[in-house]
């Protein structure tokens, strides 16, 4: 295959990926409010845009398939086909299926997926058409609004109901022809149909004709009815659900570059209505380019407007002020370039809560807050798993189960709210339930069963909340694919630790439980300290630094064997002067003149010595070239404010280095005698401990 | 910026390869002018600990950080004492570099019966990184590969390098 052809497909898969993703949204949305043409509309667009697409660029097995998908949507939007959760389950099982296989394709052009069973579905659904939609909608029709919901709730697998299918199944094999030619939308169901039935007949899953077809096929007419009549009685009863959409349109008004997936639920003008505010893809590598010389240009600005106070004329001190306004401005917008909106990873989070409270047998609502809150892509990358975490435990062990619910005198559909809101320069994120609530003392039995707390801890209420997070702790005794294996949110904390984050817990027993994450707007730009060491600036990042004393010489005690150790508040800490570190000559200046920062990011904390603070500043984050991959101990570098490019010191690593001199790391954590001794032997509260402390 | 954009519009009229001469010592080299982004002055460079002591540290160039090496040291050339000093900043596809030379002279397009073979030495494991020898009237011009210079060779002495100093 030629590159130019691979180029055409790897595009070709960006962009199908795309659009996997907004019919997912559609879908779901389709399920709230499944009478909205709209919708329906958009999803067609969708649907024949990958099949168009995947037929141009030469991939027949997904162009075959989603030609399939198409003809069903078709039916599904002249209301040949009605909408209930096991029409939407099947939409999102085929829309997951074209994701996986989009994910598969980008590795290998050739890749397949078995499809059988999916095509077997949806045959079985479009057949359903020649009569199905007389039992099926009489069936809904007569439902109220939750009992629609936990139809696709109390489904194990999210097949169509079985008997039905069995009877459309049979229907079509028998007298199916002669009554397809009878109106004019089966004749477009009989011809996928022929092909069909030798698949069908292989598919595991395919319903074995055992019920003889009890009914003849109404007409057509008769069919769309009944549909409108019943999709329209649904939404209504619905209403508890509908308020999602309102929300998720909002959304999408203040998307960068995401209006085109928010348009489904805003009001179009017609069917092909464009979203106003196009977008396109641009390189995280260019951004970065653009923002390094901005940068510079902000320092280049600073120089100029210092040299034009000297003397100049009015003339050009006025240009440049307005040049200095311009720059903010370029610097501004070059900045958020990097930020994307939250609204596509919150409407994943649609599905999620959907699967696995249906799971579960739950009844959950999402409720979002706050889609259009933007952040830095890379946070964004990392926040999805933690997030997917957080919400799935929400609604496993945070929402009851229906029988507590009622017990509790608690509206049986439990509710989860997920916001998002910029707060003192940070993104708060929040994932609150209306649960059970969590109870300390239970966790602290638990904890003590797992062996992760001792006997006789005095743990307070907030620090037993924090004992979810440590690693193989579950308070579910059996382990199920939801949960159960205690990994969950000892990753949740990981991740948003890694992040420069943090995340906390507010819970009331029987009120339910509030989770609190705090992540940084950008990884890019970090607050950091910069402090100097023989007459060299370094940066430490802030968010390492515990404090910061100037030591009295009687303060620091040489212990042979161990190192220097500083005993500050009662508390022995392991000295490393930097000057050592670095392996720089050692420095003369007097240790009462030096500067003691005390450093608490791993287990263990400890102090370093250094020569100077310079000053706190936001530094932006610039990696270090190929030829420093062997460098250990610098995770980057900063161009301070002077333009002068600094190292950040990545100072566990450097006290690595040095490893050699404390040959016994034994010794270090000994020296601790500190308050978070009643908890060293758990590793997960006593990491907890240091950093609150 | 002016001089960089002079060579660009000379590349357009000439066919052949051409090349950025420069001092390192009294001896004179070159490398193809391709390769070079732009010639600027020393900047202030911040040392980094545990390189080897050819290895100047890192600067800033409109705002991405480049490291710079002394190509002097790197060779082994004692630098000239009273010269004006430059960095030729070099693109080696994925890394850019700052190449601490004495002076820059001139852009040389040499012709084909100009260049010659380098010499053979053997016991000279430093020849490497020399392509070519350029020779016209009484000039010596060693043009360099600056990627053999620095990539294999360099990478394998940061390594020892930074294992050096662990076992310090």
């Amino acid at each position: 295959m030629d590159d130019f052809e691979t180029e055409l497909k790897l595009g070709f898969l960006d962009e199908a990926a795309e659009l996997i993703q907004d019919s997912e949204q559609c879908f779901l949305q389709l399920e709230s409010a499944s009478d909205n043409p709209e919708i329906l509309e958009k999803i067609f667009r969708l649907a024949h845009n990958l099949k168009g697409s995947s037929k141009a660029v030469g991939l027949n097995g997904l162009a075959d398939f989603t030609h399939l998908l198409e003809s069903f949507l078709l039916k599904v939007k002249n209301k040949e086909i009605k909408i209930n959760p096991s029409v939407i389950s099947l939409l999102l099982k085929c829309n997951d299926y074209l994701g996986n296989l989009i994910q598969d394709l980008k590795v290998d052009l050739n890749a397949t997926i078995d499809s059988t069973e999916l095509v077997g579905e949806i045959r079985n659904q479009m057949d359903g058409v020649s009569e199905g939609g007389s039992g099926d909608s009489h069936g809904s029709d007569s439902h109220s609004g939750a009992m629609v919901i936990d139809d696709s709730l109390f489904d194990p697998t999210p097949l169509p109901s079985a008997a039905i299918d069995a009877s459309q199944f049979t229907e079509d094999f028998t007298p199916a022809g002669a009554s397809a030619a009878n109106s004019n939308a089966l004749k477009e169901a009989a011809q996928p149909r022929a092909e069909a039935a030798p698949q069908l007949a292989a598919a595991p899953d395919a319903p074995a004709p055992v019920v003889p077809a009890p009914q003849a096929a109404p007409s057509a007419q008769a069919k769309v009815d009944v549909s409108k009549e019943a999709s329209g009685a649904r939404s209504d009863s619905q209403s508890s659900s509908a308020p999602k959409a309102p929300v998720a349109s909002a959304g999408g008004a203040g998307g960068l570059g995401d209006s085109g997936k928010g348009a489904a639920g805003k009001p179009q003008t017609g069917p092909t209505g464009q979203p106003v505010d196009d977008s396109i893809r641009i390189s995280l590598n260019r951004l970065e380019k653009l923002m390094n010389f901005v940068g510079e240009m902000v320092i280049l600005q600073t120089v100029l407007k210092e040299q034009v106070q000297i003397d100049s004329s009015l003339l050009l001190r006025k240009t440049v002020s307005q040049l200095g306004k311009v720059t903010k401005e370029v610097q501004d917008i070059s900045m958020s370039l990097r930020m994307v909106p939250l609204k596509q990873t919150f409407q994943k989070m649609l599905r999620i809560v959907r699967d696995t409270s249906s799971e579960l047998g739950k009844t959950v609502d999402l409720r979002t807050q706050g889609e259009e809150t933007e952040l830095d892509k890379t946070i964004l990358d990392n926040l999805s798993d933690p997030l997917v975490h957080l919400i799935r435990n929400a609604v496993d062990h945070g929402i009851e189960s229906k029988k507590a619910r009622a017990e509790a005198n608690k509206p049986e559909q439990g509710t989860i709210w997920l916001r998002a809101f910029h707060q003192s320069g940070n993104l708060m994120i929040e994932v609150e339930d209306d649960g059970g609530g969590l109870d300390p003392e239970k966790l602290k039995k638990r904890a003590i069963e797992k062996g992760i707390l001792s006997q006789n801890n005095n743990l307070n209420d907030r620090d037993a909340y924090q004992l979810i997070f440590a690693p193989g702790f579950s308070t579910k005794t059996e382990v199920t694919s939801i949960s159960g294996r205690g990994v969950g949110m000892d990753v949740v904390k990981t991740n948003i630790e890694r992040m420069q984050g943090e995340i906390s817990i507010e819970t009331e027993i029987g009120k339910g439980t509030r989770f609190k994450v705090r992540l940084p707007l950008t990884l890019a730009i970090i607050d950091a300290m910069v402090i100097l060491c023989d007459q060299s600036r370094y940066v430490l990042p802030l968010s390492h630094v515990h404090e910061s004393v100037r030591p009295q010489s009687s303060d620091i005690k040489w212990v042979t064997g161990m190192g220097e150790v500083f005993c500050l508040r009662g508390e022995n800490l392991p000295l490393y002067r930097l000057s050592h570190l670095l392996s720089k000559k050692p420095t003369l200046k007097p240790i009462h003149d030096s500067i003691a920062v005390v450093v608490r990011a791993g287990d263990t904390p400890f102090s370093i010595l250094v020569d100077d603070i310079v000053g706190e500043y936001q530094v932006v984050i610039k990696k270090l070239g190929d030829e420093h991959r062997n460098l250990k101990g610098f995770s980057g570098s900063a161009i301070l404010g002077d333009g002068r490019p600094s190292l950040i010191l990545e100072i566990l690593d450097l006290i690595e280095r040095c490893k050699p001199l404390e040959k016994d790391p034994s010794l270090m954590p000994m020296s601790s005698n500190s308050k978070s001794n009643d908890h060293s032997s758990k590793e997960g509260s006593a990491r907890e401990t240091g950093r609150a402390a | 910026m002016s001089q960089e954009e002079k060579k660009s519009d000379e590349k357009g009229t000439q066919q052949g390869k051409r090349y950025i001469c420069f001092n390192l010592g009294t001896e004179e080299y070159a490398i193809p002018l391709l390769t070079v982004r732009e010639v600027i002055a020393v900047p202030e460079i911040t040392h980094v600990p545990f390189s080897p002591p050819y290895f100047l540290g890192i600067m800033n160039l409109r705002g991405q950080v480049i490291s710079v090496i002394d190509l002097r040291q790197k060779l082994g050339i004692k630098p000239n004492e009273n010269s004006e000093t430059a960095v030729i900043i070099c693109d080696l596809a994925p890394l850019s570099l700052g190449l601490v030379v004495d002076s820059i002279n001139s852009v040389l397009s040499p012709k084909d019966d100009e260049v010659s073979e380098k010499p053979e030495m053997p016991n000279n494991k430093n020849t490497e990184y020399i392509t070519n020898v350029y020779r016209k009237a009484n000039q010596l011009i060693l043009m360099l590969d600056i990627k053999k210079t620095l990539t294999g060779e360099d990478q394998a002495a940061l390594k020892k390098g930074s294992g050096s100093s662990k076992a310090a």
